[in-house]
């Protein structure tokens, strides 16, 4: 019991830090100068355009701040690239935690969609129309060639049909993916991730074992979670298949480039799939780069 | 200060803590011990600092003496949204580059070597702060925080002779109250932070 009680302790610890990172303002030491820093960012980062950037706003503005102003320059970052750097360098004592932002309200509702029930119901069957055609007559039949019945020893017992109650589908879905689950709508990461980047029409996370949907926002995108269960099935499929046939291993990544939209896939653990639907206008290192800081993410609670 | 309790939290995170509640200028700190045992021992030693700083309330007029509170990081992470408006020192960060930091560290160390205890600890570190106060309170220390933008280098040359005039004088004022130039040295560094951050947070 203790232990259980540890581990939940634990788990909620876990999901506040993970939630209050993105929110923590850095402060840099006052005994580096301002060239010394951007250098430093320079070499954390390996990318020099960010660098005076980030070192304008430390100790004022939050790390989720600071990324969206860098997108807004069109620097492809993601959130958890900033913490990721500022972590680096307040690991060497550079800089320190001073304060956290509180959370933003939630993303308008409007624009996210999410959908309540994950359950796939089969299709109801439609009968076909009925085609209305003139009646046949049948052809007389010859009753001379037809045998008598012949009589049977024993009797035949008519056996009672009992009906059978037709089993209702529900998918019940396994402790560890409802945490999961849990996990990432606490979070809000697909939420954060729809904000942040305004080329993303979608995100469905799916269990391929179970056939559910576990956790999808769309967004002007005219797709459902049935539509979406059912395309990434094929696509795993079919790229399971080739990388048996070729030899080339497990099936982990796969982007699509369809008319209007790119759709990047990927295979987790536990054999989740995660997709990603793209605006076509997207560039694509931003795309690859936010698509992996997510899979990066959850990666972290599976 | 026993050195029990210096075996317990490490001299660092404990200099680190003090300083942090002296010079921040913030009206709430939330300290975050890195487990509940540290967390114990930081509360026990800053009820105490703060209420020996507490009777010298009335005599500090610009300082800004917090209200502070402890916790562990489980706790803080929990309920980390309800610490959102404090000023948060993580003990993690102890190992922060800043020099202000050594300084004091070490200005502590020698104090507790030579006395022990702990009140005569919190009696330097309260007189030291007097002073600063005083002359937060009787000059415009944003002159110490502020670099003027000058293009004129002559102008800009005779301008940093002045402060550096005035920096000396402003030392030899704690060299006189303080009992080494160590001490003076350490004092003038606190004073230069507290007035960036008082330069900062009005402005």
């Amino acid at each position: 019991m203790y232990i259980l009680m540890m581990r939940m302790v634990k788990g909620e610890r876990r999901l506040g830090e993970l939630r209050q990172r993105f929110y923590r303002i850095y402060e840099a030491s006052p005994d580096i100068s301002r060239d010394r820093l951007v250098g430093l960012f320079k070499k954390a980062t390996k990318q020099s355009m960010l660098a005076e950037t980030v070192v304008d706003m430390l100790g004022k503005h939050d790390v989720r701040t600071i990324a969206r102003e860098l997108r807004r320059r069109c620097i492809p970052v993601s959130v958890i690239d900033v913490f990721n750097a500022f972590e680096k360098l307040r690991r060497n004592g550079y800089l320190r935690v001073i304060g956290t932002s509180l959370p933003e309200k939630k993303i308008r509702e409007k624009e996210v969609k999410t959908v309540s029930q994950k359950i796939i119901t089969p299709a109801v069957m439609v009968s076909p129309p009925k085609v209305e055609t003139p009646p046949v007559e049948a052809p007389p039949i010859d009753m001379s060639e037809i045998p008598p019945p012949t009589e049977m020893g024993v009797p035949l017992e008519v056996q009672p049909v009992i009906p059978q109650q037709v089993a209702q589908v529900e998918v019940i879905m396994p402790m560890h993916l409802v945490k999961i689950v849990e996990a990432i709508k606490k979070l809000e990461i697909f939420e954060r991730y729809l904000e942040f980047n305004e080329h993303i029409r979608a995100i469905v996370l799916a269990s391929r074992e179970a056939n559910i949907v576990l956790h999808s926002v769309y967004r002007d995108i005219n797709v459902t979670d049935a539509t979406a269960l059912a395309f990434l099935a094929t696509i795993s499929d079919h790229s399971d298949r080739v990388s048996k046939v070729l030899g080339l291993g497990e099936f982990r990544e796969t982007i699509v480039e369809a008319t209007q939209f790119y759709i990047m896939i990927s295979r987790l653990k536990y054999d989740l799939v995660l997709a990603t639907i793209f605006d076509k206008s997207i560039g694509l290192g931003l795309m690859i780069r936010d698509f992996l800081s997510l899979k990066g993410e959850l990666a972290l609670l599976i | 200060m026993s050195s029990n309790i210096l075996s317990k939290i490490g001299h660092r995170k404990l200099t680190y803590a003090l300083l942090s509640v002296v010079v921040e200028m913030q009206d709430n700190i939330c300290i975050i011990a890195e487990n509940k045992d540290e967390s114990e021992v930081l509360n026990t030693i800053m009820r105490e600092f703060l209420g020996f700083l507490s009777d010298y309330g009335k005599r500090f007029r610009k300082i800004k003496i917090p209200k502070v509170t402890v916790i562990p990081l489980d706790e803080y992470y929990e309920n980390w949204e309800k610490y959102a408006d404090s000023r948060l020192v993580f003990m993690e960060d102890s190992n922060f580059r800043w020099s202000l930091l050594d300084d004091f560290s070490k200005y502590l160390k020698g104090i507790v070597k030579k006395h022990g205890d702990a009140r005569r600890v919190y009696d330097y570190i309260a007189k030291m702060l007097i002073l600063v106060d005083f002359l937060c309170y009787n000059m415009d220390i944003r002159l110490l925080a502020i670099e003027p933008k000058v293009e004129d280098r002559k102008k800009l040359q005779e301008y940093r002779e002045k402060k550096k005039k005035a920096e000396e004088r402003i030392l030899s004022f704690f060299m006189q109250r303080l009992p080494d130039r160590k001490s003076a040295q350490l004092a003038f560094k606190i004073l230069e932070y507290i007035a960036k951050k008082m330069t900062y947070n009005t402005n």
